[in-house]
C-alpha cells in the first residue's frame, strides 16, 4: 500500500505531463500556420481556408490541453495572501480539500455535460457544423482534470498523513514557479 | 430572495478564492455545486448546465486567444535570449549621465524584461536582487529602489507581447456587442486589439512621463536619496561583454515596436502581428546564437504551460458565468449598477473601487474573465466608450498591484527583500507611485480623450 500509493499518484501525473508536452508542439505549428497564412494573405492576397480550419483545429486542441497542462505545474495563479502562511499542512489540507470538494466534480461534470452534448448533436439537428474533434476535446479536460485531482488527492492526503514530499510522490522541482 | 443568490455564489467564490486553492477550478467549481444544489432544490434550470459544452466550443475556437501562446512565446525567447545582466547593461550609457540615470535605466530595462515575461505573475521577482544590487550600489536609497523595481515591472504590462491587453480586447469587445444590442444598435461598432494598444499608448507615455519627472523631482529635492555617480562602470557591476552594450538593446526593442506598430496601424490583424514578432524573436534569437533544439522544446512547454495558466482561467470563468447567468446574475448586476445614486458616474466609481479591491488580491486574467463579463455591459450601456473603460481598468489594475501591504507586485517585493529592507521602507518607496497611477486614472476620468483620441485619429 505505502508503496502503491505514491506510485499510482506519479503515473497519474505523468499522464497529464505527457498530454501537455504532446500539445507544445502545436505552439510551433500554430505560429507557422499563422504566419504562412499572413504571408499569404499579405503578398498574394489569398486565403486558405484549409489552413484557416486547421488553424481552428490547432488552436482549440492546445487550448484544451494547455489548460489541462497548468494546474499542477505551480503557473496555475492561486491568491496567495493566505495560503503563505498556512504551513505545509495547512496547504495540503486546503489542496486536499479543494481537490475533493472543487475540482474533482467541476471534472465529473465536464465529463458527464461533454458526452451528453456529443451524444446529442451527432444524432443531428443543428450539430453538424461544429467538428467532432472539438466536441471530443471536452470530455477529454475532464478527464485530464480528474486525473490530476485523483493524484492531488492520493498526493495531499498522505503529506497529511506524515508522508515526506518525495514519499508522497511530489515532483520536487520548482520549474515555473516565481515567474 | 432568489434572486440574491448569484451575489452569494459571487461572495462564495470569493472567499473560496482567498483561501488560496487556484483561481479557474475554483470559480468553475463553486458555480458547479451551486447548479447542483440549485438543480435540487429545483431553483436552477438545467439548460444552463447543458449550455456548457456550447460555451466551451466557443471559448476554444475562440480566434482573439490565437495570439496568447504567440506572444507567450516570444517574450520567452526574447527573456532567454537577453540575459538580465546585458538588459541592464546595454541602458549603461544612462546609467552613468545623471543622477537620476540607474533609476531611468533601470525602469527601461524592467519595462522591457516584464513586457516579455507576460501577465503571468509576479515578472520582476525573479529579476528583483540583481536590479536591487545594481541600484543600491549606487547608493540609491533602498525604499526608492524597491519602489523603482517594482513600478517597472508594472508599467511593462501594457508593452507587447505582454497579453494583459489581448485578454482584456477579447472580454471587452463581446461586452460591447452585447451592450450595443442591448441599446438596440442594429449595425454595432466593433473594438479591436491595435485599438486598444494605441488607445493604451497616451497613458502609458503618460505614466513614463510621471515616473521621470518623480525621479528628476526627488533627485532636486533629496539628492542624498540618490547620489550622483562617479564612475562608469556597466551597470550589473561586471564587465561588459561586448564593444557596444547599447546596441545589444536595440534589436528587441525595435523588434516590439515593430510588432506595436503593426497592430496599431491595422498593417496586420494582431495574430499576424503576434506571429511575426513569434518569427522575428527566434530570428534575433539565432543571430545570437542562443537557440538549440533543447532551449526551443523548454520555450514550447514553458508557453503551453503558460497560456495554458490563462485558458484554464477562460474555461473557469465561462462556467462559472453559465451559472451565475442561470441564477439571474447578469440582471442583478445590471440592476444594482443602474439604481445607484448619480447615473454613470457613481457606476463607474462603484465597479473602479471594486476592481481596485479585487485587484490586490486576484491576477490580471482572473479579474478580466471573471469580474468584467459581469460588469462591462452594464457601464457600455449607459453609452461609456470601450476603450477608455478599458483603458481604466488597466490603470486601475496597475495601482491596486503597486498599492502596499496586499498589492501582489508589492507583496511579493516584501516576501523576496535582502535583509535591510524593510516592508516599511518598501511601503514609502513605492507610495509615489501608487500616486503618480492615481493621478493618471482622474485625468483619465476626466479627460477621456486621453485614451480615445489617438485610436480614432489613426483610424481616420
Amino acid at each position: 500500500m505505502q508503496e502503491l500509493l505514491p506510485k499510482l499518484a506519479r503515473i497519474l501525473d505523468l499522464i497529464g505531463e505527457n498530454a501537455g508536452r504532446a500539445a507544445s508542439w502545436l505552439v510551433p505549428l500554430s505560429i507557422l500556420t499563422v504566419f504562412t497564412l499572413a504571408i499569404i494573405r499579405h503578398t498574394l492576397d489569398l486565403d486558405s481556408a484549409f489552413l484557416q480550419d486547421g488553424l481552428v483545429y490547432l488552436h482549440a486542441t492546445l487550448f484544451m490541453l494547455g489548460a489541462a497542462y497548468a494546474p499542477k505545474q505551480g503557473v496555475h495563479a492561486r491568491v496567495e495572501i493566505l495560503h503563505q502562511g498556512f504551513g505545509p499542512r495547512g496547504r495540503a489540507l486546503t489542496d486536499l480539500l479543494g481537490d475533493l470538494l472543487l475540482l474533482v466534480p467541476l471534472a465529473l461534470a465536464i465529463i458527464w455535460l461533454g458526452w451528453g452534448y456529443e451524444a446529442e448533436t451527432a444524432s443531428g439537428a443543428g450539430g453538424l457544423e461544429t467538428s467532432i474533434w472539438l466536441k471530443i476535446l471536452i470530455p477529454v479536460l475532464g478527464a485530464l482534470l480528474l486525473l490530476q485531482g485523483i493524484a492531488g488527492i492520493l498526493r495531499n492526503g498522505l503529506l497529511l498523513g506524515g508522508a515526506s514530499p518525495a514519499d508522497a510522490g511530489e515532483r520536487v522541482t520548482s520549474a515555473g514557479e516565481g515567474n | 430572495m432568489a434572486e440574491y443568490i448569484p451575489l452569494l455564489l459571487f461572495m462564495a467564490t470569493l472567499c473560496l478564492l482567498l483561501l488560496g486553492y487556484p483561481i479557474a477550478v475554483t470559480l468553475a467549481g463553486t458555480a458547479i455545486l451551486f447548479a447542483f444544489a440549485g438543480l435540487m432544490a429545483g431553483h436552477f434550470d438545467k439548460g444552463f448546465l447543458d449550455a456548457v459544452p456550447g460555451r466551451l466550443i466557443e471559448v476554444m475556437s475562440n480566434q482573439a486567444l490565437i495570439a496568447v501562446p504567440l506572444f507567450i512565446f516570444m517574450g520567452g525567447v526574447l527573456k532567454r535570449s537577453w540575459t538580465a545582466d546585458e538588459w541592464l547593461d546595454s541602458t549603461s550609457w544612462l546609467f552613468n549621465a545623471h543622477r537620476t540615470g540607474p533609476g531611468i535605466s533601470l525602469i527601461l530595462a524592467g519595462v522591457l524584461l516584464s513586457a516579455s515575461a507576460g501577465a503571468a505573475g509576479a515578472a520582476m521577482t525573479a529579476l528583483g536582487p540583481l536590479f536591487l544590487s545594481a541600484l543600491l550600489r549606487r547608493k540609491y536609497a533602498p525604499g526608492l529602489s524597491a519602489g523603482i523595481l517594482c513600478a517597472s515591472g508594472i508599467l511593462g504590462q501594457i508593452v507587447p507581447p505582454a497579453i494583459a491587453l489581448v485578454m482584456l480586447e477579447d472580454v471587452l469587445s463581446t461586452s460591447y456587442q452585447q451592450a450595443q444590442l442591448e441599446m438596440g444598435v442594429w449595425s454595432p461598432e466593433t473594438m479591436t486589439l491595435g485599438s486598444l494598444f494605441a488607445g493604451m499608448l497616451v497613458p502609458g507615455m503618460m505614466l513614463a512621463l510621471g515616473y521621470l519627472i518623480y525621479l528628476l523631482l526627488l533627485g532636486w529635492l533629496r539628492p542624498a536619496a540618490m547620489p550622483a555617480t562617479t564612475g562608469d562602470e556597466p551597470a550589473s557591476g561586471q564587465d561588459a561583454t561586448g564593444p557596444n552594450p547599447a546596441g545589444l538593446l536595440l534589436p528587441p526593442l525595435l523588434l516590439m515596436l515593430a510588432v506595436l506598430g503593426l497592430m496599431v496601424t491595422g498593417t496586420a490583424t494582431p495574430t499576424e502581428a503576434a506571429s511575426a514578432g513569434a518569427m522575428g524573436s527566434l530570428f534575433l534569437a539565432l543571430m545570437r546564437g542562443r537557440l538549440n533544439l533543447r532551449i526551443l522544446r523548454e520555450l514550447m512547454r514553458d508557453t503551453t504551460r503558460r497560456s495554458g495558466a490563462v485558458f484554464i482561467v477562460v474555461i473557469g470563468a465561462s462556467v462559472f458565468s453559465q451559472v451565475f447567468r442561470g441564477y439571474g446574475g447578469d440582471e442583478l448586476a445590471s440592476r444594482l449598477l443602474n439604481n445607484l445614486p448619480g447615473g454613470a458616474f457613481s457606476a463607474v466609481l462603484a465597479v473602479m473601487l471594486f476592481l481596485f479591491l479585487l485587484g490586490l488580491v486576484l491576477d490580471f486574467a482572473g479579474i478580466v474573465f471573471w469580474v468584467v463579463p459581469i460588469l462591462a455591459p452594464v457601464l457600455l450601456a449607459m453609452g461609456l466608450d470601450p476603450l477608455w473603460l478599458g483603458a481604466m481598468i488597466v490603470v486601475n489594475w496597475q495601482a491596486a498591484r503597486l498599492t502596499p501591504p496586499l498589492g501582489l507586485a508589492v507583496f511579493h517585493q516584501c516576501r523576496l527583500a535582502p535583509p535591510g529592507l524593510s516592508p516599511a521602507q518598501i511601503y514609502r518607496g513605492v507610495a509615489p507611485f501608487v500616486l503618480i497611477h492615481l493621478l493618471l486614472l482622474a485625468s483619465l476620468a476626466w479627460w477621456p480623450a486621453l485614451a480615445t483620441w489617438l485610436p480614432s485619429a489613426l483610424n481616420g
